[in-house]
């Protein structure tokens, strides 16, 4: 046998590849290849564990020789998964991934896309529902099912993308077979919800407004607003356009005709923040972290909820322009956020969500606490307004600032804006501050024009 | 020195010749008439003595001074104009249209002379029904009697009227040419343009024919409006009208 | 109509008027307490002093500001139908406005996003002067011309601008929007420092003002020297335009109908127009702004929209009543 000889410079070399390789079969960077999820029931329960969270079946689970079976329909609430009934042949159909699934009743086989498989149970109907084997179903979506013997418990754990129909605010139906690889955000606030969804290998292409996190000022342009570029969005080739209220419609519009997917939200308050941010989550794959992202801003709100409760509440006046006086009214989603870190928001009686109030009537209301949501204004100005002297909040020098884009953009930091704005009412009360986050910037830079403003 | 001489004057418009080589001497209560087909420049060159247009070349003189030297105010204590058509834009009493005659003598506010110097002429006249009626609402011959009234309110040697009585009916002609004839007689100054030779040759001592801008001839009345002269200045044949008179009444 | 009643129940109506908005807002005032804060400035209500009467003053002199400026235009244009932004004043205005909001400017110093619209009003003048000069006569087509070629230019920058620009749309459209809601003291010291000299000027030329009515030939020949008369109409009309839109934004309609009001019932005699036009335009827009702040109190209705309103039934008014030439 001829002895390998291998020369001294080459060795490292080798080393280095060994160690690569052993850094590739242990560390799995996640890839998006689906839902991660993991099921835990134990029999004879009601309840079981999905995802770190107890929750029980409407339905009792039976067991049919040996093997159990659950009501379709609950099967279906747990993993997400469409359903549809077939009357005429009596058969269940739902998608894993882009594969159609096609169970009929009192049948051993099912169809998978065009490949027949067979099932071990055949699904049945009791008392209304249709019941399908755990095993059969865990088989079916490709997930691993393991069966403990002692504890007399099921596992089943993979990853899996459940095929959603979504539905926009401008009537748009879209149904994902998989998760959209090339993402075009069209407002910054959807751009804050993607990359905090962590999708920000997926964005390739953002609006020019769009600056926040930092990755996002790197990412290619569309265009404006109010006036995105159609050719640069067809050039990019995405497979999902995330739009607002705010795109012009005749460009949505056209997307859709040039076959591009397009979903456009109008969320008018945190519910339904909430709920685009779960749909985004379900639509590109990262639900775990859009349900996380959700439980920790609801947290957080009701933290500070709490708190403000605790303490006195205040006269605010949010003043969202001078030129004339603009507030906020009771319709808008500023108000609750305002009502909710201990404010009152005294432009809640005029009518319209944007009233313009006269200099009167902010005088006669006196509010305690002024804040500034647009740039460019100088505290020092305010103070010395004629004739707003004797309000409290000029008195007591109590007038600030806030970044407008923590207030203004509905995504995921709209709650550290509900934070600025508790801190801001109740500023006096030091023990009460929460942290004040520090990427929320109190510089602007505009045009050729440079200020800070603080307060 | 000549009262008034026009000396030289040269005017075009938009790259067309209007007036040539123009040169008039006129005389203090003289009444001239310029006389000519139309477009051969009369009203141009009647704007031109007013100041309201400026000659490309040539100057005016008034008692030997340069007429453009004159401030606006000085011209018009000196001359007055009957225009051809009187447009109004706004609604006015024919009182402060009369009125509008002092407006070189007013600094500012008009004063009680001022009113009282119009009613005077009013009186004389015997418009006083007319003077608050709305301006706008006269008729054609109203309206140019009481612009030449106005002459008199302006208070001015020269009178310049671009044919006064073209759309007037008779009773107007009438008058008006009566009123002419005791300016006349005041001493004042005419400068006219007629088309009718019966008005020429009631109020005019001298007429100007111009023909395509330059001046054919000028002479007085009795004289120089001969057949000959009017076949020449019009290119039409009126030698053969036997009583070419006859025609113009 | 009686001309002397006229006037009395004009005279009438703006006290009482004024009463009105002196004593409605936030905070209510009788009467008495209005005209004992009249007797004595100084003694009376922080509010009333600061805020509330120098908006109710203001109010009136813009009405009575653009019914000049709109009575000059009237005189200037020779036609009834003219009014102070005729020639592109407003697209100047706003187009400097907008620029200013683009830059980054609008609040460098107090005011400046409004005197920026000052700024834009007295540039967009001065350039149409510019233009009719270089074309030779100052005549109404020719600044009627100007005017639109300019107005054309201004709005597309302004909309490039605008969409160019981060909230420049919004801010521009709320400046325009913006009436009599930020005013205070401060503002009102540059509108009576340009509204009297202007307001002064204009009444010494009342005589020039009426000859030249005749129309321009009759206007020369009793002595108006119209070069002159028109660059000084052209410049009073842009001060009190520009200082109003400086105060309160773009106020449509006002300039256009108090003087045709006036007109059709004192006829020619400026003095008399310049001196009621004060009278008619400050208590339509001293009634107009009462409005705008009482319909839905406490949200203000800017009062370029109430002048909208009773511009209409007066364009109808104008289209149905029987013309006079």
């Amino acid at each position: 046998m001829k002895k390998l000889l291998i020369s001294s410079s080459k060795k490292p070399l080798i080393l280095l590849f060994i160690l690569l390789l052993s850094f590739t079969i242990f560390i799995n960077p996640k890839t998006s290849n689906g839902w991660g999820v993991n099921f835990v029931y134990n029999l004879g329960e009601k309840g079981y564990v999905f995802n770190g969270v107890k929750n029980s079946f409407s339905n009792e689970p039976i067991v049919l020789n040996g093997r159990l079976t659950i009501p379709l329909r609950d099967l279906a609430r747990v993993f997400e998964i469409e359903i549809s009934w077939n009357e005429n042949e009596k058969s269940v159909e739902f998608f894993v991934g882009k594969e159609k699934v096609k169970l009929f009743i009192g049948k051993d086989f099912y169809y998978y896309g065009n490949e027949k498989k067979s099932l071990l149970i055949k699904p049945f109907i009791y008392k209304n529902l249709t019941y399908l084997g755990l095993r059969d179903f865990s088989d079916i979506l490709n997930l691993k099912l393991e069966w403990n013997n002692i504890k007399k418990s099921i596992y089943i754990s993979g990853n899996f993308y459940p095929v959603v129909k979504i539905k926009d605010d401008l009537g748009n139906e879209i149904t994902f077979y998989e998760p959209p690889k090339r993402i075009v955000s069209l407002a910054p606030s959807n751009t804050e919800i993607l990359f905090a969804l962590g999708l920000n290998k997926e964005i390739i292409g953002v609006t020019e407004f769009c600056d926040y996190p930092d990755d996002a000022k790197n990412k290619e342009k569309i265009g404006g607003f109010s006036n995105p570029n159609l050719e640069k969005i067809y050039s990019l080739k995405p497979d999902f356009v995330f739009g607002v209220r705010g795109n012009p419609k005749e460009t949505l519009i056209n997307l859709t005709k040039l076959k591009i997917d397009v979903l456009a939200y109008d969320p008018k308050n945190l519910d339904d923040l909430f709920n685009l941010i779960i749909t985004v989550g379900k639509i590109t794959d990262k639900r775990e972290e859009a349900y996380n992202l959700v439980s920790k801003m609801k947290e957080k709100r009701d933290s500070i909820v709490e708190k403000a409760e605790k303490l006195k509440k205040k006269k605010v006046y949010l003043e969202i322009w001078n030129n004339p006086y603009m507030s906020v009214g009771e319709n808008t989603y500023l108000n609750k956020l305002i009502e909710d870190a201990g404010g009152i928001n005294i432009a809640k009686k005029a009518k319209g969500d944007w009233p313009i109030l006269s200099q009167e009537f902010i005088i006669t209301e006196n509010p305690e606490v002024i804040i500034i949501a647009y740039m460019g204004q100088n505290i020092e100005e305010v103070l010395k307004r004629p004739g707003w002297e004797n309000i409290d909040a000029v008195k007591n020098k109590r007038i600030y600032y806030i970044n407008p884009d923590l207030i203004y953009r509905l995504g995921p930091r709209i709650i550290d804006g509900m934070e600025e704005l508790f801190n801001l009412i109740h500023k006096e009360n030091l023990k009460e501050i929460l942290k004040v986050k520090k990427n929320s910037s109190l510089f602007y830079k505009k045009g050729f024009v440079s200020f800070s403003y603080y307060e | 020195m000549d009262y008034l001489e026009i000396k030289d004057i040269y005017f075009s418009y938009q790259s067309r010749e209007v007036l040539k080589n123009i040169n008039i001497s006129i005389n203090k209560g003289e009444s001239i008439t310029i006389f000519g087909p139309n477009g051969s420049g009369k009203t141009t060159l009647l704007k031109i003595i007013l100041g309201i247009l400026k000659p490309d070349e040539g100057k005016i003189f008034f008692k030997g001074k340069d007429i453009l030297k004159f401030s606006e105010r000085e011209r018009a204590k000196i001359f007055s104009y009957v225009p051809q058509k009187v447009y109004t834009f706004f609604p006015m009493s024919t009182f402060d249209y009369l009125i509008l005659g002092r407006t070189p003598y007013i600094n500012g506010f008009i004063k009680k002379e001022d009113k009282e110097i119009v009613l005077n002429w009013i009186e004389k006249f015997n418009l006083d029904y007319i003077k608050d009626l709305n301006f706008q609402f006269l008729s054609e011959g109203e309206k140019q009697l009481i612009t030449l009234i106005r002459t008199f309110i302006q208070g001015s040697e020269v009178i310049i009227l671009d044919e006064p009585l073209t759309h007037l009916d008779l009773k107007y002609r009438f008058k008006i040419l009566n009123i002419l004839k005791k300016i006349k007689e005041m001493g004042k100054t005419i400068i006219s343009v007629f088309h009718d030779l019966e008005s020429i040759k009631n109020i005019s001592d001298r007429v100007v024919l111009i023909k395509n801008g330059k001046i054919l001839e000028i002479g007085e009345v009795d004289k120089i409006l001969t057949k000959e002269n009017l076949t020449i200045l019009f290119d039409e044949d009126f030698i053969k009208f036997t009583k070419a008179e006859s025609l113009f009444l | 109509m009686n001309k002397k009643i006229f006037v009395l129940i004009l005279i009438f109506l703006t006290i009482i008027i004024f009463l009105l908005s002196m004593s409605f807002g936030s905070k209510s005032y009788s009467f008495l307490e209005i005209i004992k804060f009249l007797l004595n400035p100084k003694e009376g209500d922080e509010l009333l002093l600061k805020i509330r009467f120098p908006r109710v003053l203001s109010s009136f002199l813009v009405g009575a500001s653009l019914s000049i400026a709109g009575l000059l235009s009237q005189t200037l244009f020779l036609n009834p139908l003219a009014d102070p932004f005729l020639f592109g004043i407003s697209s100047g205005a706003n187009f400097f406005v907008t620029l200013s909001l683009f830059l980054g400017l609008d609040m460098i110093f107090k005011f400046s996003l409004s005197f920026f619209s000052f700024l834009g009003a007295l540039f967009t003048t001065f350039i149409i002067l510019l233009i009719s000069r270089m074309k030779g006569k100052i005549t109404p087509l020719n600044l009627l011309l100007a005017g639109i070629a300019l107005s054309y230019l201004f709005s597309s920058i302004s909309s490039f601008l605008t969409i160019w620009g981060r909230d420049v749309l919004n801010k521009s459209v709320f400046w325009t929007l913006t009436g009599f809601s930020t005013v205070n003291i401060d503002k009102i010291y540059i509108l009576i420092l340009i509204l009297i000299p202007a307001t002064i000027f204009s009444i010494l030329l009342n005589v020039q003002l009426d000859a030249y009515s005749l129309g321009e030939d009759e206007a020369v020949s009793v002595g108006v020297n119209i070069k002159f008369l028109k660059s000084i109409l052209l410049f009073l009309i842009a001060l009190l335009t520009g200082v109003s839109v400086y105060v309160s934004g773009i106020i449509g309609f006002i300039g256009l109908m108090v003087p045709n009001i006036l007109r059709s019932l004192f006829g020619l005699n400026h003095l008399k127009l310049i001196s009621l036009s004060i009278l008619l335009g400050g208590l339509l827009l001293m009634s107009s702004d009462l409005i705008g702040r009482f319909i839905l109190f406490p949200t203000e209705i800017p009062v370029s929209i109430i002048t909208s309103f009773l511009g209409a039934p007066f364009f109808f008014y104008l289209l149905f009543k029987k013309r006079s030439y």
